[in-house]
């Protein structure tokens, strides 16, 4: 009877706890005891439980713990796919635009040899017949052969117009320091022992120095300063200044004269290649020069712009930025 | 012997037309000879294939265009440097290009001179004047 009161209200509890036990130990923690004794048996059978609830929550978090990190892998993995992807298709692009640029390149190298010959032979035959029958034919006809003579001489410079904006950028951007003062002195020397009989007055401010390709910029200056004194040829007191100035925290270098100008309604006509505001008998030229120098300041990684008035002169400023010093601009 | 001569290789009829007109008119015409492209102008040379009954004796300059069928001006002028023969001709590229690289490897390749064809005619006349009176009557050339 002892025994049997023994077995009913200890050992059989005890062997259930063991079983329970045995059953966590196999992974089954789904399973709870709920004992409603009030004793020490159902004590210990509700810690039990409640160790059941911990280990079910610990096991939980560790799942969401691995699912997280498997996720992280997955998202790691990814990212690297897409950096290897996007270094590929930038590798691409690099090469798409190089071999388009050598297209480009290859292609003014036929201009330069394949336009060339045609032209040759109409200004040379119409020279020959010139030459040849010339006491032959009348005033008109006379006209009529100097107006092909007239339009291959002008076609040898729109030729040569494009050659040099295609080449004006060619080749590594050098980054030297580069004197534009004296650069920009020497250039109004030069124009002016060129007609000496132009009275201009020129102004060169002190101490404009840059960094830049010393090639590149010179063709810069050159091509402002040449449409400075070209666009004041017909100014009585014609003023020519070259100099810097800060406009919002950033340094402009700036060519300004007090020559034909423009009207601002067309500057953005200014920059264009072949492009003109003048008419070719007030200021004979092909339109290269702007489109050239603003290329080149691109190229540099700066900005160009232009202020005029009609008859009250024009200035051109560009920037050069200091910080793309240290990148080199490989050309692409 | 001295053979005073104008070897022109240019494969542009009209070029040769006008290079030719030019030449008359500085009356320097009369030993002129013209083939049209870079293989002939080594055949010319070298007396071989359709010039192997050519009497021997070099121009006193070749006047060369790069751009020719067959071999090209560059390829001519290193053969041409490459034998012992024609090591020291006076060779002068005249060409439409003034690509800084066909300059460079013009001289690289050993031209005495690298002049560009002007487009204006009155120019071009001029240019190939003064090439022919030059090479012709003011250079002294070695003995070849």
């Amino acid at each position: 009877m002892t025994f049997l009161t023994l077995q009913r209200t200890i050992l059989g509890p005890v062997q259930a706890l063991h079983e329970a036990a045995l059953r966590v130990t196999a992974g089954e923690l789904e399973q709870r005891l709920r004992s409603q004794r009030r004793d020490e048996l159902g004590a210990l059978a509700n810690a039990f439980d409640a160790m059941l609830n911990r280990l079910q929550e610990t096991l939980v978090s560790r799942n969401l713990l691995e699912a997280e990190m498997i996720e992280r892998k997955l998202a790691q993995a990814e990212i690297q796919h897409i950096n290897v992807d996007l270094e590929e298709r930038v590798r691409q692009r690099t090469a798409e635009l190089q071999a388009a640029n050598l297209e480009l390149e290859s292609f003014a190298y036929a201009v330069s040899h394949d336009l060339r010959g045609p032209l040759r032979a109409l200004s040379g035959f119409s020279q020959a017949l010139l030459e040849d029958y010339g006491e032959r034919l009348d005033g008109e006809a006379l006209d009529d052969l100097q107006q092909i003579d007239i339009a291959s001489r002008r076609m040898g410079e729109l030729i040569d117009g494009i050659l040099t904006l295609s080449r004006s950028t060619r080749g590594a951007l050098q980054r030297d320091p580069v004197d534009l003062s004296a650069l920009s002195t020497r250039l109004l020397a030069q124009l002016a022992a060129i007609e000496p009989q132009r009275r201009v007055v020129w102004e060169v401010a002190p101490g404009l120095r840059v960094l830049g390709d010393p090639t590149m910029l010179e063709v810069v200056m050159a091509n402002l300063i040449d449409n400075a004194w070209k666009y004041t040829g017909k100014t009585s007191d014609s003023r020519i200044r070259v100099y810097s100035e800060n406009r919002d925290g950033t340094r402009w270098l700036c060519v300004t004269d007090n020559g034909a100008g423009f009207d601002m309604a067309y500057s953005e006509r200014l920059f264009k290649a072949f492009q003109r505001l003048h008419r070719q008998e007030e200021f004979p030229g092909i339109g290269i020069g702007l489109a050239t120098v603003q290329r080149i300041v691109h190229r540099h990684g700066g900005t160009v712009a232009a202020e005029g008035m009609p008859e009250r002169g024009a200035t051109f400023r560009f920037t050069l930025p200091e910080a793309a010093a240290s990148q080199e601009l490989t050309k692409i | 012997m001295k053979h005073k001569a104008i070897l022109i290789v240019e494969d542009n009829h009209q070029d040769e037309r006008l290079i030719l007109r030019a030449l008359r008119k500085a009356n320097l015409a009369n030993t002129i000879d013209v083939v049209r492209d870079g293989q002939q102008a080594l055949d010319y040379l070298f007396a071989e294939g359709e010039f192997a009954d050519r009497a021997t004796g070099l121009p006193a300059v070749v006047l060369l265009d790069i751009g020719l069928p067959r071999l090209s001006g560059l390829q001519v002028l290193e053969r041409l440097r490459a034998d012992p023969r024609t090591r020291l001709l006076p060779v002068v590229i005249l060409t439409s290009s003034d690509e800084e690289q066909d300059r460079l490897q013009s001289y690289q390749n050993g031209a005495n001179s690298f002049v560009r064809k002007p487009v204006q005619f009155a120019d071009l006349a001029e240019t190939v004047a003064r090439l022919g009176i030059y090479w012709l009557l003011i250079n002294d050339p070695p003995n070849l």
